[in-house]
């Protein structure tokens, strides 16, 4: 019992008015449900969320959202974040087993059961957004897996399976390139990996694609090739990827 | 293969698979394998390789000197026989690689339904417009991606939900084709044809995918 109290007095849907309003993306709420028990802070949205400091802890669902806005606007990919995949993930099984067993509790009143659909709701998307970002990193990894096996240095940012993953789809489809087009052709021509003219058969990362940043915090002096620039905290701009690819590391700035 | 067709340049088969590939991007459909231009061009690459060793059999007793200074054409038309099997090379593997990517596609926007995939896509499946070797690829694409996915399952299958973030709970939905008995949540649910229901999006998020069901605003 003491569980239930814990999940429906955290949720405070009654003082939340502009429920309906809110913007779809709201990665704070479902985990201050979990994690903020008790409190009764109303839910947080999206632009509070990015403006708060960056030295407060967020919570993981809240990070796993910026990790996916970050990999789907990142030409490279990305340092996996597993433990945060994990919290969320535990998160959403913990979740989904307490509305299963309010569910079917008869005591449960009509208001509460509206509760549970708001949570349900939030439950949902923090699945969708598991789904997109493990999907934003395999779509990448598969359009670069020659490149990745063949770059020892690029493994770092991934998990053993997506590794393992990227390794055995270039199996396969060298595979098939060597069954359907390479056997037929003259011995001396069946290589993957020619060089004519500069222009390399790899696909690579193109580090030079223009990303969107924002400042987390103030940076300071900035410099770019042609310009240095004084990025402020909640500056946005639009630069090379390359450029700024050590202060998206270092959590100064991130991808929108 | 004696020599190519007077009225054929070489690479021209090439570029018509480019054209295709192109086409198939346009159109976001995808064509049938075509066999017959990968084997024309093959057969090219091999002519070409013949012509390229010959070549340079007869340029290979000159010094490099006398090379320069006297055999300018055998030079040029061994850079052109070069280039062109070269080019040919690229055109196959740019073709395949387009196919690849394509299947890929196909294969996750119908929810990792491979057997739907394959059967019943568009009405008649795409098994009759891939060749073999793709037909193989798209089953170990398959068995891969079932491996990728397990440690998630517990808890999202990431290959079953479409790429819309979710709005509502429930949704509502019309049924375009029978889809038979389903197990939902809130007990098994008979989809025929021409029905509507009021249902959880987690339960039919499949169906929704595979065009058995289709969401009504």
């Amino acid at each position: 019992m003491s569980r239930r109290n814990q999940l429906l007095s955290s949720m405070d849907v009654d003082d939340d008015d502009e429920m309906p309003s809110m913007p779809s993306m709201r990665p704070s709420s479902y985990a201050q449900r979990t994690e903020d028990t008790g409190s009764s802070k109303p839910m947080i949205d999206i632009d509070e969320l990015m403006a708060q400091d960056a030295d407060t802890p967020e919570c993981a669902l809240a990070q796993l959202t910026r990790a996916w806005v970050a990999e789907r606007g990142a030409p490279v990919l990305l340092e996996w974040q597993g433990d945060v995949v994990d919290e969320v993930m535990s998160q959403v099984e913990e979740q989904t087993k307490i509305v299963e067993s309010l569910k079917s509790d008869d005591r449960s009143t009509d208001e509460e059961h509206f509760q549970l659909i708001l949570v349900q709701t939030e439950v949902e998307r923090a699945k969708y957004v598991i789904t997109s970002y493990v999907r934003a990193r395999l779509s990448k990894i598969e359009e670069f897996a020659q490149y990745i096996v063949a770059n020892p240095s690029s493994h770092t940012n991934l998990s053993g399976i997506e590794l393992s993953h990227a390794r055995k789809f270039w199996r396969l489809v060298e595979n098939h390139y060597q069954m359907s087009v390479l056997q037929g052709l003259p011995t001396a021509m069946r290589g993957l990996e020619d060089n004519q003219n500069g222009k390399s058969m790899m696909a690579e990362p193109d580090v030079d694609t223009a990303v969107f940043i924002r400042a987390r915090r103030n940076v300071g002096e900035v410099q770019l090739p042609q310009q240095a620039i004084q990025l402020m905290k909640n500056d946005c701009y639009l630069v090379r990827y390359r450029d700024v690819s050590y202060l998206i590391a270092s959590g100064g700035v991130e991808i929108v | 293969m004696s020599s190519a067709p007077a009225t054929h340049n070489y690479t021209d088969t090439a570029h018509r698979l480019i054209h295709q590939s192109k086409r198939s991007i346009l159109t976001s459909s995808l064509y049938n394998y075509d066999d017959a231009s990968i084997r024309e061009i093959t057969r090219e690459c091999r002519y070409l390789n013949g012509q390229i060793n010959s070549a340079i059999d007869a340029l290979s007793n000159l010094t490099e000197h006398s090379l320069l200074d006297t055999d300018k054409p055998s030079l040029a038309q061994l850079t052109i026989l070069t280039l062109s099997a070269q080019r040919n090379k690229r055109c196959l593997l740019a073709y395949h690689h387009h196919r690849l990517s394509k299947l890929s596609t196909l294969y996750w926007q119908s929810g990792a339904a491979l057997a739907h995939l394959l059967n019943e896509h568009n009405g008649s499946g795409i098994r009759q417009l891939i060749s073999p070797h793709e037909l193989d690829y798209l089953r170990s694409y398959a068995s891969l991606i079932t491996q990728f996915k397990s440690p998630f399952l517990d808890v999202v299958d990431i290959s079953s939900t479409s790429l819309e973030p979710p709005k509502d709970l429930h949704i509502s939905v019309r049924v375009v084709r029978d889809a038979g008995l389903i197990e939902t949540h809130g007990g098994p649910v008979h989809f025929k044809i021409g029905q509507r229901f009021m249902v959880a999006r987690s339960d039919v998020e499949r169906l929704l995918v595979q065009g058995y069901l289709e969401e009504v605003e």
